[in-house]
């Protein structure tokens, strides 16, 4: 059942990265989650912000939109932009894989996503833009 | 760029003081500190409390402008003040390493938070860099001097 909601929009600009974390962070933290879920949310968050403003738009002036949704054991976040696309997703989620090596990228963006949330699906059409969806499965602890 | 005796630089022995120097961080890029230790031929890099693609970015310019000038060989990246990071942190210790290997220089990560190693360990990068605990042995290990 799904218990909160949440959506945000913002200018695809490094500086906002923090800003997305730490919403994305205040909007769990009523669950309880351990110090360690909290991380790993935030850092999955900041990668796909990152793919976002990197990747998506190149560095061209355009707009993110974060969502978030609360449910009984889990949370959901996506993230959206409406730039270039993903050409081939399989080989984007290969760990080490960038696609802009002169960058001085680590390749290492999915990878952590997959690797601190539950869930990842990405979904991206050349030239229409790019969606990342994590799910989060959060115990509730006892009070 | 002046000489500055309140930072890392005191940690050390006066040895290493008399030849090390501190930048202090230009308007717009945080807490971050770079500090000169002239006797390790390497620059130790100090990034403030988040490492993300925005901070990331103004390591790289700043550090790359002063290995340029200096000719300065090693990097150390003291993490101690490091809370948050995500692979662009990841990314901009590969660049630096990638930088210095080509002049025979090391790169080190010390002080680093469980959270912080493990995504170093994670991304592979224990290969290629040395890892510490303390900033004395980040720079005898990555210089060789003692």
């Amino acid at each position: 059942m799904l218990r909160n909601s949440m959506k945000v929009e913002f200018d695809a600009i490094t500086d906002n990265e923090r800003f997305a974390r730490g919403a994305a962070a205040a909007f769990v933290v009523g669950l309880d989650p351990t110090v360690d879920e909290l991380s790993e949310i935030k850092t999955a968050i900041s990668e796909a912000v990152t793919n976002a403003i990197i990747h998506g738009y190149d560095g061209r002036a355009g707009k993110i939109l974060m969502e978030g949704a609360i449910y009984d054991e889990f949370v959901e976040f996506s993230v959206s932009d409406e730039g270039v696309g993903i050409s081939d997703i399989r080989r984007a989620r290969e760990p080490l894989y960038t696609g802009k090596p002169e960058d001085e990228r680590s390749g290492m963006g999915f990878t952590i996503m997959e690797t601190f949330m539950d869930s990842l699906d990405v979904e991206s059409e050349r030239g229409r833009g790019t969606r990342v969806t994590m799910t989060k499965n959060i115990k509730r602890r006892e009070m | 760029m002046r000489i500055n005796n309140r930072g890392i630089a005191r940690e050390l022995d006066k040895t290493a003081l008399v030849c090390s120097c501190e930048i202090p961080p230009r308007k717009g890029e945080g807490n971050m500190e770079m500090t000169i230790m002239g006797k390790y031929r390497t620059l130790v890099i100090r990034p403030d409390s988040e490492l993300d693609q925005h901070t990331a970015e103004k390591i790289r310019q700043s550090a790359d402008k002063l290995l340029k000038k200096t000719g300065l060989k090693n990097v150390a990246f003291d993490m101690r003040r490091v809370r948050f990071m995500d692979s662009s942190g990841i990314g901009v210790i590969m660049g630096r390493y990638r930088t210095v290997c080509t002049i025979g220089g090391r790169v080190a990560v010390f002080g680093m938070s469980p959270y912080v190693e493990r995504l170093v360990s994670m991304s592979g990068i224990r290969e290629i860099v040395i890892t510490a605990d303390r900033l004395q042995d980040a720079l005898e290990e990555v210089s060789g001097i003692c």
